[in-house]
């Protein structure tokens, strides 16, 4: 069977704010009192994206579709009609941190997570993969590097 | 509203190019103002397939050349293809979706949420009933996977039901449709797919 469109769903076509602005916040607080206030959630490997097809909290059929000079943030105001609000949480991801022993490891480390192209985040003696699917899944792939580099595997902050 | 950017990847051969000319006629006939840009490694061949089919007028169809690697151009660097998207939507005002072929290459090519909103892997019958179970990150990750080919399966001694439902497992439940290309079948499916989730119309 063909799968067509069936309603036309809620379009955000823009970013309006930050809930954590002043102006917004004051509206947005009464809003949530009146139950007009909702939540898309976003996956974090997901928020680059420009468009996307969403439902937020309470059920509601959503479409976003920025501008390409816009990006998703936690906290963007999608919607607002006075009655109705509509804010973006982004979930953010799981991560793994990895601690090399040396610099010789660190370098080992660093190009073996290179070659499996895996999002990364560096910090002072440390390196936190994104993880985007199961820990296990990047355990495996660092079992093979074993005996090529130390480094301690632990959870992020 | 800017164009829809969505991505095909997938092995050598399994259909991408195929599945393009195949959708091009179902979203000219849904009104849906498409481009596309192809990559190739060191020529524009299958930009050219593309204009020689006549589906689209030759200038909405620009190509790419990755020159080596082509993950990277859609990866890592997708600067040349954001590049080449930039300009046809400033040419073409209103456009509403563009197409970005990537080169042909294995299981493990994905595309940067910086270049598409959505993309697709293509993977075909022939190429084996085993490719689902590889779980290369293209056949994970894709917001949608299509197996191309379906007809070829008693050719090949493939027991299709059997490939579909492990693709589905391996994907987590995510959208897994079959398609032979060629005769045009399971192409409405693919179209009505992208209308629902990134182009809403």
């Amino acid at each position: 069977m063909t799968e067509h469109p069936l309603s036309m769903p809620l379009m955000l076509e823009a970013i309006l704010g930050a809930a954590s602005e002043p102006r917004w916040h004051d509206r947005l607080h009464a809003l949530e009192h009146e139950g007009g206030l909702e939540f898309v959630s976003i996956p974090e490997a997901d928020a680059a994206r420009k468009r996307m097809r969403v439902t937020t909290d309470r059920g509601r059929d959503c479409a976003i579709a920025l501008p390409r000079g816009q990006s998703l943030t936690d906290g963007a105001v999608l919607f607002h009609d006075g009655g109705l609000a509509i804010v973006a949480r982004i979930d953010g991801a799981a991560r793994m941190r990895l601690i090399p022993e040396t610099i010789d490891d660190a370098m080992r480390l660093g190009h073996w997570c290179g070659n499996l192209h895996w999002k990364v985040v560096f910090g002072a003696g440390w390196m936190d993969v994104v993880l985007d699917g199961p820990e296990e899944r990047y355990r495996d792939r660092l079992r093979d590097l074993a005996g090529l580099a130390r480094f301690e595997i632990a959870g992020a902050e | 509203m800017t164009a829809a950017r969505v991505g095909i990847g997938g092995p050598v051969g399994s259909g991408k190019t195929a599945l393009i000319e195949a959708m091009l006629r179902e979203l000219a006939e849904a009104g849906i103002d498409t481009a596309v840009i192809t990559n190739d490694l060191v020529t524009d061949e299958d930009a050219e397939r593309l204009r020689k089919g006549g589906q689209l007028p030759p200038e909405r169809v620009r190509a790419v050349q990755a020159g080596a690697c082509p993950h990277t151009v859609i990866r890592e660097d997708p600067t040349l293809n954001m590049a080449a998207a930039d300009r046809l939507e400033a040419e073409f005002p209103g456009l509403d979706l563009i197409l970005l072929e990537s080169g042909g290459d294995n299981l493990a090519s994905t595309f940067s949420p910086d270049l598409v909103d959505f993309w697709m892997f293509v993977i075909d019958v022939a190429g084996g009933d085993d490719i689902p179970r590889k779980k290369g990150p293209g056949i994970l990750q894709a917001n949608l996977l299509v197996i191309n080919k379906a007809d070829l399966a008693p050719h090949v001694g493939v027991d299709f039901p059997k490939m579909l439902a492990e693709a589905t497992e391996v994907r987590g439940g995510g959208a897994v449709l079959p398609t032979v290309c060629r005769k045009g079948e399971g192409v409405a499916e693919v179209v009505g797919h992208l209308r629902r989730e990134v182009l809403f119309k």
